[in-house]
């Protein structure tokens, strides 16, 4: 039958459009309509205001019932006996729905009627372009008006209706802005309708008024005063608004297309700051539950920004600052609100649950600073449960003092005291690894304090808006509660696919390897030297370099002596030689441990795939380890957060690599060895990332401008040529194979500043950071097909040598360096073996460094 | 996306709805449970209930506030039906009075009424069962029983009032003569009749009691006197017989006059006072009062001016104030019960309340309060009180009456 309306329908409306056009059309029957509905509508007048006489009548007596009963079961009772008398039941508000569901036909048939007229489409009328799309009609942005202006019309028709309570014009008010929302990329031809129709509902209220609406209308504007909830509504609104963007994914092609993708992105972004901010004013000028219940709502307002924030700062659209501060911020945030919002909310609980409260308050904040710390680890990925373990191990502390305490003073030192002492002891430990100097591996200390003194200013800044610096702590602790904890959670289950889907580049996409097959079967040894340095590098610092090159070059070497790592650091450095094309699989821990393009090939075409990792290579996320043998294993590895807890309780906030498994340097190489004599079937790949000769990340007290440091450096540097030495001798002697060798430095030597410290990147610098060693033994019979200007084209040309396939030149990387946020290090610092920022723009990139080292401007 | 179609007002309704729908639902449930834990059983209201009092509105309240009041403590069930949703009765939480409402607005009220079962049905509504009624006398009820709202008799009934009414419970015996007079005229089945006195006079007799004001000569030597212009609606009004000339005539000479239609008139005839509204809209001495009892005019006014108006009994039994009657012609009484009565006792009682006026003696009636002005009272303050006694039965105590009789004929 709806179908043999909308028919009819449709029919009326074409022969409109053939008579007006079909603008005209629009507007005839938005008034065809309004009038057929008249009656109905004057109907649900009559219905909801002889509802609202019931509730005018009955809701005080109901209320005097219930100040007479205490018992709920009296009340109930006699509430029952009151519906009783007046005929009357709450369902009864349902009436009001009854004369609704005869003008849903009319909405609907017009909704799909305008659906599926395709005689709209590309239609002009008056100002509106296209009846068939939405209208855009505001300039630079490209938003859509008639929106605004059919809400608009809503509202002004809310404050010409003489019987709307406050309660109604907050109700209505917010069903506008939601309708809003929902119809904002309506095709215009609708809204142009359904505009007309409110306009039309409009004019009747102000007529019904026997010319005083227009006075009505006026006085009602003018003495307007937000009521009570409306900042939460709007809260409310905005953050749905931002939830559904999110979970669209529509960002910035919703309402503002005529931005662009990254400025949208971050205007959007702070849409739930927005929502925070409402909820803010909201909580500001209520009480009790509904203030908290404000709060709660703001909380979630900023875990939605946390969301927003997560996969924004993946793509690095934020700013780094706002990245890196904006995350801790939550963790702080989060434990310093929530107990003191419910100790602030619910006063008149007992003193034991007060105290209970506050201890517990006191106990977050070692867990704070632990975690902290975890999230200032730029390297790692904490899980959502590593983060837990992290806080649970952080309570030792002060539990284990708490007891002491207690043990030892008895009664007379008293709970309370014991927790504070204990609390303020844990404290002392905790805040140790900020006190020391040196920085070593973990993200800057002066990010820390950055972001603690960021917090002191969130905090006191919230407090001054509520007035009182204790309800201030309130609202923020209950904020970041609930908002990291979100956070995290999300981090551990959406993040990474929301990152994939929005991000450009292909998550697990081999191609154009997907079908590539290895035609040669050498065996590949891939030996990483964690830091080792270009030789002239190490020239130009003074430091003994060794015969390394000699060495090597002897051994049928092909030295590279102005190759560069394309990465700053070990990810990104093995990330990039193993991208082969740019195709990045997985996260970066996960491609150095063979979950990347090239293991991928070699493992399709029967090879045998074995990693020798540095512990900290190895904590990762639930990715997958495809290679066929580890060293060390994924579960002999230490936790991160066991890792992270024993820097903090050794007062060292570094990264060393020892600390990340139980075995010893030795050992290492022990199990290394091994590896390399084992006689595997078929072809093999290995890949060993040796801890030397490491770098100042590692050792905090050490520094380039130190004589002692020079002397510590060159032993290691030393020890690292003796094993290149003892591992080629042993494969060379051994593996009869031709093998295809590679020697490399995974980046720079970072020897003249530790990471983070760099505030001026000079030649020196970049070349301190990118400067790595590269050498490889190309299989007999082959020269590299691809121009060996920097680590990336080692692989590829191996892997051009393997499938046979000289094509595969086509993917030759640029030769640009990926840029380092925390060491000011801009991307593409370095290009095509040439620096392309500072003073020396447009040298060559290892003399230019090599000069700047011996010019001393380094410091 | 279709939800989204509903204007802001229709989705308002729809939150609403679904907040109502939520609600009703938690309390039912929450009835439910204390139905079965606490084994306390609601009664549905009226079932089983043998005596029902039946009220068009907060109007007729008078009449029945004081019945209720006796019924409750005497702990007999009953059942109050009202059409009225601001009836005070509906107030009233007692285990013993079932109120219920039949809302007048809505379709069904007249015939779910239509179908109540009681022994006994106690109305104050005439024309119960009438063709031109909405309500009819319901087959469940066994007796009909009347009683009046005010100081009158059936000669200002329409035709056929009280023909579906088995007893009528008059104010005083000079009330059976006419009823009498009526069921020999139209050969009807004889009604029983029983004097009680008036619930509603006692109401305000002892709202009074103790503080009736007395005649205040003093006052209306020092200042003019208020009068008072209670009409009744419809043909036998006095501002439909003699318009509102006499009014401007008084408001000339300097009296405040508050003008009181009957409240029915503003529902049957509101152009007609909206017009007489505006022929006085000039003198500010004159101000219209729309007050349902209008006890607060009587205690304001010095003087009452009514047509056949049971007011005037109000005024000169209770405030002991002179009234002035203006006649209204039988000729335009022909569609009231007084068409068939040799004579209307309210036209000679008016004698005895005050002075009558005619369209011949109207215009003298500036003269006429002057008179009383100076003279104080037409009648003395012992014949009124006579004249009281001799025509309503227990004063003050006319609810007892009735709820003896009704108890009598429950059993």
């Amino acid at each position: 039958m709806f179908e043999s309306l909308l028919v009819g329908y449709r029919w009326l409306f074409l022969q409109l459009a053939a008579i007006v056009g079909c603008g005209w059309a629009i507007v005839a029957l938005s008034i065809i309509c309004s009038g057929l509905m008249a009656p109905l509508m004057a109907s649900i007048a009559g219905i909801v205001r002889r509802e609202k006489e019931y509730e005018d009548v009955i809701l005080p007596q109901i209320a005097a019932i219930k100040e007479r009963y205490a018992s709920d079961a009296e009340r109930n009772f006699h509430i029952q006996r009151l519906y009783l008398r007046y005929s009357y039941s709450p369902i009864c508000a349902v009436k009001k729905v009854l004369p609704l569901f005869v003008q849903i036909p009319f909405l609907l048939l017009t909704y799909y009627m305008l659906k599926g007229t395709a005689e709209i489409q590309g239609v002009h009328f008056l100002f509106l372009q296209d009846l068939g799309k939405p209208d855009a009609l505001i300039p630079i942005v490209h938003a859509h008006l008639l929106p605004f202006v059919m809400t608009g019309i809503n509202i002004l028709t809310v404050f010409a209706t003489p019987s709307f309570t406050h309660k109604d014009w907050v109700q209505t008010i917010a069903i506008a802005l939601l309708f809003l929302i929902l119809l904002y990329t309506a095709p215009s031809a609708l809204l142009l309708y359904w505009t007309l129709n409110n306009l039309i509902s409009f004019v009747k209220v102000l007529i019904g008024q026997r010319g005083r609406g227009g006075r009505l209308l006026y006085d009602r504007m003018m003495r307007f005063r937000l009521p009570e909830g409306f900042w939460a509504t709007i809260g409310l609104l905005i953050l749905l608004s931002s939830l559904y963007l999110l979970i669209t994914a529509r960002l910035y092609a919703y309402f503002f297309p005529g931005f662009s993708y990254f400025f949208a992105s971050k205007t959007w972004a702070y849409l739930p700051v927005l929502a925070f901010g409402c909820f803010v004013l909201s909580a500001w000028r209520s009480h009790g539950v509904c203030r908290l219940s404000c709060t709660l709502a703001g909380l979630t307002a900023l875990y939605a920004l946390a969301i927003v924030i997560y996969p924004l700062s993946c793509r690095g659209i934020l700013p780094k600052c706002l990245e890196i501060s904006c995350l801790p911020m939550w963790v702080y945030c989060t434990s310093l609100i929530l107990f003191p919002v419910i100790q602030t909310e619910y006063a008149h609980a007992g003193k034991r649950l007060k105290e209970f409260i506050s201890a517990s308050f006191l106990l977050a904040l070692p867990i704070v600073l632990a975690l902290h710390y975890a999230s200032a680890n730029v390297d790692f990925t904490f899980s959502f449960i590593s983060k837990v373990k992290l806080a649970c191990y952080s309570l030792l502390v002060p539990l284990a003092v708490m007891v002491w305490s207690v043990a030892c003073a008895g009664r007379s030192l008293g709970g309370k005291r014991a927790a504070g002492l204990s609390v303020g002891f844990a404290l002392g430990v905790f805040m140790m690894p900020l006190l020391n100097v040196p920085i070593g591996g973990m993200d800057h200390t002066s990010n820390i304090l950055l972001r603690l003194g960021l917090l002191v200013l969130i905090a006191l800044g919230v407090a001054f808006l509520l007035h009182k610096a204790r309800r201030g702590i309130v609202l923020f602790t209950l904020f970041a509660v609930v908002f990291e904890i979100g956070a995290e959670l999300y981090a551990e289950f959406f993040s990474r696919e929301s990152v994939s889907q929005s991000t450009e580049l292909p998550v697990f996409d081999e191609s154009p390897f997907a079908h590539l097959l290895c035609q040669r079967k050498n065996n590949i040894y891939f030996l990483i030297y964690d830091g080792y340095p270009n030789p002239k590098y190490l020239d130009a610092l003074g430091v003994e370099r060794g015969d390394t090159d000699e060495y090597l070059s002897s051994k049928g070497f092909s030295l590279y002596p102005n190759a560069y790592s394309a990465g700053p650091d070990t990810l990104d450095g093995m990330r990039s030689m193993f991208a082969c094309g740019g195709c990045y699989l997985g996260s970066p821990r996960s491609t150095v441990a063979g979950n990347n393009v090239f293991c991928e090939i070699l493992r399709r075409s029967g090879y045998k795939t074995n990693y020798l990792l540095c512990g900290y290579l190895m904590p990762l996320r639930g990715e997958r380890l495809p290679g066929d043998f580890y060293f060390p294993s994924v579960q002999g590895v230490k936790k991160p957060e066991e890792v992270i807890f024993g820097c903090i309780m050794r007062g060292v906030l570094s990264q060393s690599p020892q600390t990340f498994n139980e075995y010893t340097e030795q050992e290492w190489l022990t199990q290394k060895r091994t590896i390399l004599r084992k006689d595997l079937e078929g072809p093999r790949f290995i890949y060993a990332h040796q801890q030397l000769p490491a770098h100042l990340s590692y050792d905090p007290g050490l520094r380039g401008s130190d004589a002692e440091c020079q002397l510590e450096y060159a032993e290691r540097i030393r020890r690292a040529n003796e094993q290149i030495r003892e591992d080629i001798d042993y494969i060379l002697a051994n593996d009869k194979t031709n093998p295809l060798v590679i020697v490399a430095g995974d980046h720079g030597g970072i020897f003249i500043h530790p990471q983070g410290e760099i505030q001026y990147p000079d030649s020196a610098y970049i070349l301190d950071r990118y400067g790595a060693y590269l050498a490889v033994r190309w299989p007999a019979g082959f020269a590299p097909t691809v121009a060996m200007t920097c680590s990336p084209d080692a692989t590829l040309n191996a892997l051009i040598y393997l499938t046979g396939d000289e094509t595969l030149s086509r993917f030759q990387y640029d030769g640009s360096t990926i840029g380092a946020g925390w060491d000011s290090l801009p991307e593409r610092a370095v290009q095509g073996g040439y620096i392309r920022t500072g003073v020396d723009k447009g040298k060559p990139f290892v003399e230019a460094g090599v000069n700047a080292i011996k010019q001393g401007r380094q410091r | 996306m279709m939800l989204a179609y509903l204007d802001p007002g229709s989705g308002s309704a729809l939150v609403g709805t679904l907040i109502a729908l939520a609600g009703a639902l938690c309390f039912s449930l929450k009835s439910l449970f204390y139905r079965i834990v606490c084994g306390k059983k609601m009664r549905s209201g009226d079932e089983g209930v043998q005596l029902a009092l039946f009220s068009e509105g907060k109007a007729y309240w008078g009449t029945f506030q004081e019945i209720v009041e006796e019924l409750i403590a005497r702990k007999i069930h009953f059942a109050y039906y009202t059409l009225d949703l601001r009836d005070p009765g509906l107030l009233i939480d007692s285990d013993y009075m079932h109120a219920k409402l039949f809302d007048a607005r809505k379709a069904t009220s007249y015939h779910k009424l239509s179908r109540v079962n009681a022994k006994v049905l106690l109305a104050t509504t005439p024309n119960i069962g009438t063709p031109n009624y909405p309500l009819k006398r319901s087959a469940g009820i066994e007796k009909m029983v009347h009683i009046f709202h005010a100081f009158a008799d059936i000669s200002a009934y329409h035709i056929g009032s009280l023909d579906h009414y088995d007893v009528v419970l008059t104010v005083g015996p000079q009330q059976e003569v006419p009823i009498r007079e009526v069921e020999k005229a139209r050969g009807l089945k004889p009604k029983v009749i029983i004097p009680v006195g008036l619930p509603y006079f006692d109401v305000q007799y002892h709202r009074l009691e103790g503080a009736v004001p007395k005649v205040q000569s003093e006052r209306r030597t020092q200042d003019k006197p208020t009068i008072l212009v209670g009409a009744s609606w419809g043909a036998k009004g006095l501002l439909s017989e003699y318009g509102t000339k006499f009014i401007c005539d008084l408001a000339k000479a300097g009296y405040h006059i508050i003008v009181r239609p009957h409240p029915q008139s503003y529902i049957a005839e509101p152009d007609f006072i909206a017009k007489c509204q505006m022929e006085t809209a000039a003198f500010e001495n004159v101000i219209w009062d729309r007050d349902t009892t209008g006890v607060k005019a009587m205690q304001m006014s010095d003087l009452l001016i009514s047509d056949t108006s049971s007011i005037r009994f109000d005024y000169a039994f209770l405030y002991k104030k002179p009234v002035i009657t203006l006649e209204i012609p039988a000729e335009k009484r022909l569609e009231y019960e007084g068409q068939f009565m040799r004579e209307i006792w309210t036209e000679k009682a008016a004698h005895r309340l005050g002075k009558v006026l005619t369209h011949q003696t109207l215009p003298t009636i500036v003269e006429v309060v002057k008179d009383v002005q100076k003279a104080g009272a037409f009648v003395s303050s012992s014949s009124i009180s006579d004249f009281r006694d001799e025509t309503m039965v227990n004063v003050g105590t006319s609810a007892k009456a009735v709820v003896e009789f009704l108890q009598k004929e429950m059993v």
